[in-house]
């Protein structure tokens, strides 16, 4: 086992036979973009329409 | 029944039968379960870490008032609290070996564009075009600069091509989103995006105490103090983080920079993807379901950070407001979206700590950290000459 690891670290960092998508991560997919957009001008709606008080936020 | 049996059992049904699958099913169905209870515990972690970053930034200047500590717990600001509490808890829930089942819950990026949309409505419509031009000269210029020092001082050191585009996509134009767009458009394996990641974090941490602190030290202006801070600093919840330490002001101009950068994303992952289809190896890149290439507009589009049109819609709505409604009915309203806005940072910064892996930073070796190093040095000079030149004359 530490001979590959001492082999990949030779060869630089990583060596790339495997493809594997990024976004097979999940949490660094994109789509959550829109999501945090629609959820900040729900918020920023909610407020200007004073139906929040800033008192009641703890 | 031990697993063998089982086994045996399950082979020996026939196939097809809705029975056979059902075991699989269920074991499925208790794994989602398990997942969803982890992630909920996650959430409570993280939120209840949030409320006391608040009690402590209420509770310790109050408590230290007339001691030694006093001056010094005045000064500490919301951000600092939040990422240390986030690094506590994540070396404790990593004794406990819990930290990993409730990763799902730690969502810095997710936090952050929230908190950017509401800080929008804070910022007049009139700074962001006074801004603007300014801005998008120095994104450029420092994009360009530290991209292909980046590139070159990487492939120096022998670096492959791919994680050679995340380092540089990283530490030129914003951090994690960047690494993710850049992977996207070079094919690059998670494990070069998660220590790219990591290594954003590792030097954007320190950079969110030593930046305010540097520019008070050099007398900066308020303007070019925000827009060194958001020229800077790699990752847009350490930008903001940043910017609340150096003060309201640095913070709304180095929101913009930032931002501006964010809104290249796009461009750069289309010359990426370009470039290693052409140059590095021909089946690179993006293909369709179809097998045809998407369009360049279509792929910037794609990767164009849409938090950015909710950050500028969230200015102008308030801006018009502004003008239109009585101030005495639009303040709280507009204190209620700071508040909100306050959370939604507080509950991003803790999640930078609780997000940290020190792991893939061993299995990258020392190139990648050199790279990050030599880099970090080159956007520091470069980008305070470019505040300095761009910002010093920059009006509230």
């Amino acid at each position: 086992m530490k001979d590959v690891q001492t082999q990949l670290r030779s060869r630089g960092p990583i060596v790339n036979e495997d493809k594997g998508s990024p976004d097979d991560h999940g949490k660094f997919s994109l789509s959550e973009d829109w999501i945090a957009t629609g959820i900040g001008l729900i918020l920023l709606t909610v407020c200007l329409l004073g139906l929040v008080n800033p008192e009641i936020i703890p | 029944m031990n697993r063998p049996d089982l086994d045996k059992k399950l082979s020996t049904r026939p196939s097809g039968s809705g029975a056979s699958v059902a075991p699989e099913e269920a074991v499925a169905e208790a794994t989602r379960t398990r997942h969803v209870l982890w992630t909920l515990a996650g959430v409570i972690v993280v939120v209840g870490l949030a409320y006391l970053v608040r009690f402590l930034t209420d509770f310790v200047p109050e408590a230290t008032d007339g001691t030694w500590f006093g001056g010094i717990a005045k000064s500490i600001e919301y951000p600092i609290y939040a990422i240390a509490l986030g690094f506590l808890a994540n070396a404790v829930l990593s004794l406990l070996h819990v930290r990993d089942r409730m990763y799902a819950a730690f969502r810095t990026e997710l936090f952050i564009k929230i908190g950017l949309v509401l800080l929008g409505a804070t910022i007049n419509f009139a700074i962001f075009v006074k801004a603007a031009g300014p801005a998008i000269i120095q994104a450029l210029c420092l994009i360009a600069i530290v991209f292909l020092f980046t590139w070159w001082f990487a492939g120096k050191l022998g670096l492959d091509d791919r994680l050679r585009a995340l380092l540089a996509s990283a530490l030129s134009i914003c951090g994690v989103s960047a690494a993710v767009a850049a992977a996207g458009a070079v094919r690059a394996k998670k494990e070069q995006l998660a220590y790219t990641a990591t290594l954003v974090v590792v030097f954007a941490v320190p950079s969110i105490f030593l930046l305010p602190w540097l520019a008070n030290l050099m007398g900066l202006p308020a303007a070019v103090t925000g827009a060194w801070i958001g020229g800077n600093i790699d990752t847009t919840a350490a930008v903001t983080a940043a910017g609340a330490v150096a003060g309201e002001q640095p913070l709304q101009i180095a929101s913009i920079v930032k931002v501006t950068q964010n809104a290249l994303l796009g461009f750069v992952a289309v010359l990426l993807t370009m470039y290693f289809t052409l140059k590095i190896e021909k089946p690179a890149g993006e293909v369709q379901p179809d097998g045809s290439k998407p369009k360049a507009w279509k792929m910037i589009w794609d990767r164009f950070p849409k938090f950015v049109l909710g950050f500028l819609l969230a200015s102008i709505v308030a801006t018009i407001l502004g003008s239109t409604m009585d101030p005495a009915v639009l303040e709280p309203r507009l204190d209620a979206a700071k508040e909100l806005q306050t959370w939604a940072l507080i509950l991003a910064f803790v999640s930078i700590g609780l997000e940290f892996k020190v792991g893939s930073i061993k299995e990258a070796g020392w190139k990648p950290v050199a790279v990050f190093a030599a880099a970090t040095g080159v956007n520091l000079l470069a980008g305070l000459g470019l505040a300095l030149l761009l910002f010093s004359s920059f009006q509230f």
